[in-house]
């Protein structure tokens, strides 16, 4: 252990949690419990909303399917949640749905990954490519073939490829992530780098939220969007995990 | 959200979000930002109050979340914010060069190194407790708070040696 190393961190870290505050708080619990009332509506899924869900989610993903590269779309391996900007393999498809199961019973063949933005505590199992690696329509480096509008993601990370100038409409289902009912959206659909991905609007509707991006120039850049996640019923150890789950989409632009 | 549970809320939003606050602040370097984020922290608190009082640190669960957020928030280059209409840009003082230094030792680290180094040098928690908090080995633990200092110890001295080098040079 580097103690000598450590004085100093330990010393700012001191100076700056004992700094006085030069104004009062003035938000208070009644203030919190209010703006958690107005913007955090919690979404209780209906055993009917859950069905229509399910419902767009596998006609989306069929589109996505059927139509990208002619029929010669691949599966990709999840990425590992959290790995923004991973390598894209340059025009393969969205990641098809997955129903993340219990951090409780991760399978042993699994990668463990931490859920983004989420506690150390837990893991999600995420698939690894592990056989010949995939390969998608031919480009040259730097292109890909633009997915076809619109783009369904249901998995913690997917990644598409989108033509500069064109507006895409990408459609986010929430995920089970941690074995119980996913919340409310967190905000909108943000896009990690605006000069290369726009986010030209984001509307919610129960476990959906639509985004309309648009490609500004070429490049890679993520679009996230966040929800609250609630542990599993049945899940027996303490659930720790910051209830927040993220989904993303990385995108590259090409010309 | 019903009301129930408002009055113990709010004695747990009055015990600890200076603590909280000070915490984000220390995490961001921006007193704005520590107030969204510490006030998203409460309101994720708040939207499953039944659960989180029930624990037995509900202040760790805030903490938890809290740290998550301000770490998240510096692997983002934009986000969205949600106007604050309560917020107070002057909460805190300017952040000075060692925080603003330390803060860039932090980034550059793993966001479970992070924690640990926030939880042992700031909130004085000892290595097994980190581990428990963290549900990790105590030995990883050790490792990531030794990695962490040595790195926030390379920083530090490479910017105190580019300041005497700087006003070497001013003379």
């Amino acid at each position: 252990m580097a103690d000598d190393d450590g004085d100093d961190v330990k010393r700012i870290m001191q100076e700056v949690l004992d700094t006085p505050v030069t104004a009062d708080w003035s938000v208070t619990g009644p203030s919190i419990r209010r703006s958690a009332r107005s913007r955090w509506t919690r979404y209780v899924p209906s055993s009917s909303l859950v069905a229509a869900a399910a419902i767009i989610v596998a006609l989306a993903t069929s589109l996505v399917l059927i139509s990208t590269d002619g029929g010669g779309s691949h599966h990709r391996a999840a990425l590992p949640a959290g790995s923004r900007g991973a390598g894209n393999a340059p025009g393969t498809t969205v990641p098809t749905p997955t129903s993340a199961p219990s951090a409780t019973s991760v399978p042993s063949s699994n990668t463990p990954t931490t859920v983004p933005r989420g506690s150390s505590s837990t893991t999600l199992p995420v698939t690894t490519t592990t056989g010949a690696p995939v390969v998608g329509p031919k480009s040259l480096p730097g292109s890909c073939m633009p997915t076809p509008s619109p783009i369904a993601v249901s998995s913690a990370s997917a990644t598409a490829c989108v033509a500069v100038g064109s507006v895409v409409t990408v459609t986010f289902t929430q995920l089970a992530a941690y074995g119980g009912p996913p919340g409310g959206w967190l905000g909108g659909a943000t896009s990690s780098d605006p000069t290369i991905v726009v986010v030209d609007s984001s509307t919610t509707s129960g476990p959906l939220l639509t985004a309309q991006i648009r490609g500004l120039s070429p490049g890679t850049a993520t679009v996230m969007v966040d929800f609250q996640n609630e542990c599993s019923a049945a899940t027996t150890t303490p659930c720790t995990i910051p209830p927040q789950g993220q989904e993303t989409l990385t995108v590259q632009v090409t010309n | 959200m019903d009301e129930s549970g408002g009055e113990g809320f709010d004695a747990f939003f009055r015990a600890s979000q200076r603590r909280l606050l000070a915490q984000a602040f220390l995490l961001t370097a921006d007193s704005a930002k520590a107030q969204d984020l510490t006030q998203e922290a409460f309101e994720r608190a708040w939207s499953r109050w039944r659960t989180v009082s029930a624990l037995e640190d509900p202040e760790g669960w805030t903490r938890k979340v809290l740290h998550n957020l301000c770490i998240s928030d510096w692997r983002r280059t934009t986000r969205h914010r949600r106007t604050r209409l309560d917020r107070q840009p002057d909460c805190f003082p300017a952040p000075s060069d060692d925080h603003l230094m330390l803060l860039s030792a932090l980034r550059s680290l793993s966001a479970d190194q992070a924690r640990a180094i926030v939880l042992h040098d700031g909130l004085g928690y000892t290595v097994p407790e980190i581990a428990a908090d963290m549900s990790k080995p105590e030995g990883t633990v050790k490792a990531w708070i030794s990695r962490g200092h040595s790195r926030a110890a390379q920083l530090l001295s490479s910017t105190q040696t580019g300041e005497i080098e700087g006003a070497n040079d001013g003379r």
